[in-house]
């Protein structure tokens, strides 16, 4: 075998096959992607060359690019103030719930594993303003002054759907955390309450900063999945009413497809790439610090 | 030489490996790839129909797998393949079809600008003889939305306008009388409110509805449906003190409660649901919607009573002003291998007994070429053929589908912010006109 490994040419063609399928597959429609970036392509037929003109228009005159990208923004800064401290919170008290504690891990998982047209669908009908059930809740405990048209007025739309996408992808949140907590040896527990610390010292300053290997790797996941997040947009809202709930995926999405924008929507796509390259190594600069070993 | 035969072993096992890849890829390509028989040097011709109509069964799919069948049944030769989407992806997909010049034989279309042009400014579709279809009393005009330089590019299969379909047992149990005036409307809609009752639903989150009846706001307005085109063309301008109003009358008009709450919201199959289950008095869609009668999913009281009317006039305008079009048809590849069989089937598909006839038998929807009444019509083809005898003017193919596809989609969206407010109604005529002549640079 070490023979073989020595063989220059036995290497390539070793190698060749593999390195042809990630260069075909990969590397290639990204760099055609960044190159009809560069053109006014409507997806059909011959295009020009435009150069710098679909970036400049999308960082100077896109409004609909900038809501996106706040949106998607506010979508991730929620994730991670609401959904995060939640799903903390419920796997350390999970961890206190003796024989239940598997029933209601299974449990609080579920949505997780339910299919994402499904959960949108079903959202939306809670959210229906004529038979949902969230207005008829409101109305039947005589708070009939909330009632909303949830995702019809625009500014409560984005809203409503950052609570569907933080529902959907709590179980995933939820259960690192919970994993993180079960890795936590025993002796340390036991060891802070000889040291005489009582259950919120125990967690707050022993067990929570324990915590943090595993935040950093929840919180990436969930800025990813909410950077790309469109599912659960195009599903329920297709961006609406007027833009108001739109996301990036979506839009570029609607822009290279329904408006037969191709060159436009694929600038949108390089831009979008720029902007989560940048926001993940922000992080990674952020969540470096080290906890040490135990 | 050792060394040689273990390097050639270690590849020969990878290559056994890639090539099991490489026969599942091709085999899935082969099954939707243009699947034409030549191996056995036979006449045998595979035709790949692509439409729209998911449904196989009933409406206007049903028709068509039924001339598709027959067809297949008189041609043993000819096998033709049928490929259906839902709406929406449906143009997703041909886009990507036409991309890869790979469109099936046989494509719907829509013969409006929004759709086509770019498939004919392209080359894609096949040039078509118009008179091989001279004598099938196709209605006239209803070529137009096909052809360019005086070419045709496809055949239309349908008549569509816009009415308002009602629920004629609401109407009559709460005393209240169909509307005839915009103002009637407003205030039966008003009135319906009171009683719990939902006024008027239509499928506002799609947002292709909007700009429509914005046609037919702004024609109650003028009188005529000229200025909504001019103004699309640079002739004349959406900052126009009656586009202005117009606007406003509809943003008045949302605001007033004429629409279910949550329509923009609302998805085709929801509005067409609490239509159809009775949760709702009037429902905004287009004619195609005939088929609501005789729909087993609906409770019979509802089939029994659902009606439809013109859309509601003011006294500038007539009740026959409609919004009428001949949208969708069928069109040839150009890059098909059988074009003959291919325009063969389509001259079987359009002649009089089959698709005019049997679309308007089974009530899915009115053809674009005379027919004869068989005197079997549901009570609602019935007031439907009246609505269409009362022409007075037609539009034409509606505001949104007369430019480009980035035209379509800013002015369903501007509606969107018209009606929730974002943009007042002076806003939206500047921003309408931005987009208009964004359009016109675009295609020049």
């Amino acid at each position: 075998m070490n023979q073989l490994m020595s063989d220059k040419r036995t290497i390539f063609f070793l190698v060749a096959p593999g390195s042809l399928i990630l260069i075909s597959m990969i590397i290639f429609p990204i760099g055609m992607s960044i190159y009809y970036g560069f053109t006014d392509w409507g997806g059909i037929g011959d295009y020009n060359f435009v150069g710098l003109e679909n970036f400049k228009n999308i960082i100077f005159n896109d409004e609909i690019f900038s809501t996106s990208l706040i949106n998607a923004l506010l979508l991730t800064v929620a994730t991670i103030l609401i959904q995060h401290p939640i799903a903390i919170f419920l796997s350390i008290l999970i961890t206190h719930c003796g024989r239940w504690e598997k029933v209601l891990r299974t449990i609080l998982f579920i949505p997780a594993i339910i299919s994402i047209v499904v959960t949108a669908k079903l959202w939306a009908s809670i959210y229906n303003p004529q038979y949902g059930l969230l207005n008829n809740v409101l109305e039947s405990i005589g708070l009939s002054a909330l009632k909303q048209d949830w995702l019809g007025n625009p500014d409560i739309a984005i809203w409503s759907i950052i609570v569907v996408t933080m529902w959907q992808g709590f179980g995933y949140a939820f259960l690192l955390y919970y994993a993180g907590l079960k890795g936590v040896p025993d002796e340390l527990y036991e060891a802070a309450k000889i040291d005489g610390a009582n259950p919120f010292q125990l967690y707050l300053q022993v067990v929570i900063p324990l915590l943090a290997p595993m935040m950093r790797v929840a919180v990436i996941i969930a800025v990813i999945a909410c950077l790309k997040q469109m599912e659960v947009v195009y599903l329920m809202t297709g961006g609406g009413p007027g833009n108001s709930t739109q996301l990036l995926g979506n839009y570029l999405y609607q822009t290279a497809f329904s408006s037969a924008q191709y060159g436009y929507g694929n600038a949108i796509s390089v831009l979008f790439v720029i902007v989560v390259l940048i926001i993940t190594v922000v992080l990674n600069k952020f969540l470096k610090r080290d906890v040490g070993e135990y | 030489m050792k060394k040689r035969l273990l390097m050639l072993v270690s590849i020969l096992a990878l290559s056994i490996t890639l090539a099991a890849c490489n026969s599942n890829a091709k085999g899935s390509e082969n099954s939707d790839g243009n699947g034409t028989d030549k191996g056995d040097g036979s006449e045998k011709v595979t035709l790949n129909f692509f439409t729209p109509n998911p449904d196989r069964e009933t409406g206007m799919g049903g028709v068509e797998q039924q001339i598709i069948d027959s067809y297949m049944e008189e041609n043993p030769h000819v096998t033709i393949e049928v490929e259906a989407l839902q709406d929406e992806p449906y143009k997703d997909k041909i886009k990507i079809y036409s991309s890869t010049d790979q469109l099936p034989d046989i494509l719907m279309t829509w013969g409006q600008s929004s759709f086509i042009a770019p498939l004919i400014d392209n080359g894609l579709l096949h040039e078509l003889d118009s008179a091989e279809f001279e004598g099938m009393g196709f209605i006239e005009g209803s070529f137009d939305g096909f052809s360019k330089d005086g070419k045709l590019y496809g055949v239309p299969k349908n008549t569509d306008f816009l009415p308002l379909f009602i629920n004629k047992r609401l109407f009559e149990e709460n005393g209240l009388e169909p509307p005839k005036t915009e103002e009637e409307l407003i205030a039966v809609s008003k009135q319906f409110r009171d009683l719990g009752i939902n006024p008027v639903v239509t499928n506002g989150m799609d947002g292709w509805i909007l700009p429509m009846w914005f046609d037919y706001a702004l024609q109650r307005e003028t009188g005529s449906f000229d200025l909504m085109d001019q103004a699309l063309a640079g002739d004349a301008s959406y900052t126009d003190p009656a586009v202005i109003d117009a606007a406003a009358k509809m943003k008045g008009m949302v605001d007033a409660g004429v629409f279910a709450e949550g329509f923009l919201t609302a998805d085709y199959g929801t509005a067409r649901n609490l239509f159809g289950q009775e949760k709702a008095a009037m429902y905004l869609m287009g004619a195609w919607e005939m088929g609501l009668a005789t729909d087993e999913n609906f409770p019979e009281s509802f089939r029994e009573n659902v009606g439809v009317i013109n859309y509601p006039v003011t006294d500038k305008s007539e009740p026959g002003d409609l919004l009428a079009y001949n949208g969708a048809g069928y069109s040839i590849a150009e890059n098909s291998e059988h074009k003959e069989e291919a325009v063969k089937f389509l001259k079987y598909f359009y002649s009089s007994e089959n698709w005019p006839k049997l679309v308007w038998e089974s009530g899915a929807g009115m053809p674009a070429q005379k027919f004869d009444l068989t005197g079997d019509e549901s009570q609602l083809q019935k007031e439907m053929v009246d609505i269409f005898n009362s022409l007075t003017s037609a539009s034409g193919t509606p505001i949104l589908d007369e430019s480009t596809p980035e035209f379509k989609e800013t002015i369903m969206s501007l509606h969107q912010e018209l009606f929730t407010g974002e943009l007042t109604p002076e806003e939206f005529g500047e921003e309408l006109d931005a987009a208009a002549q964004k359009a016109r640079e675009a295609s020049e």
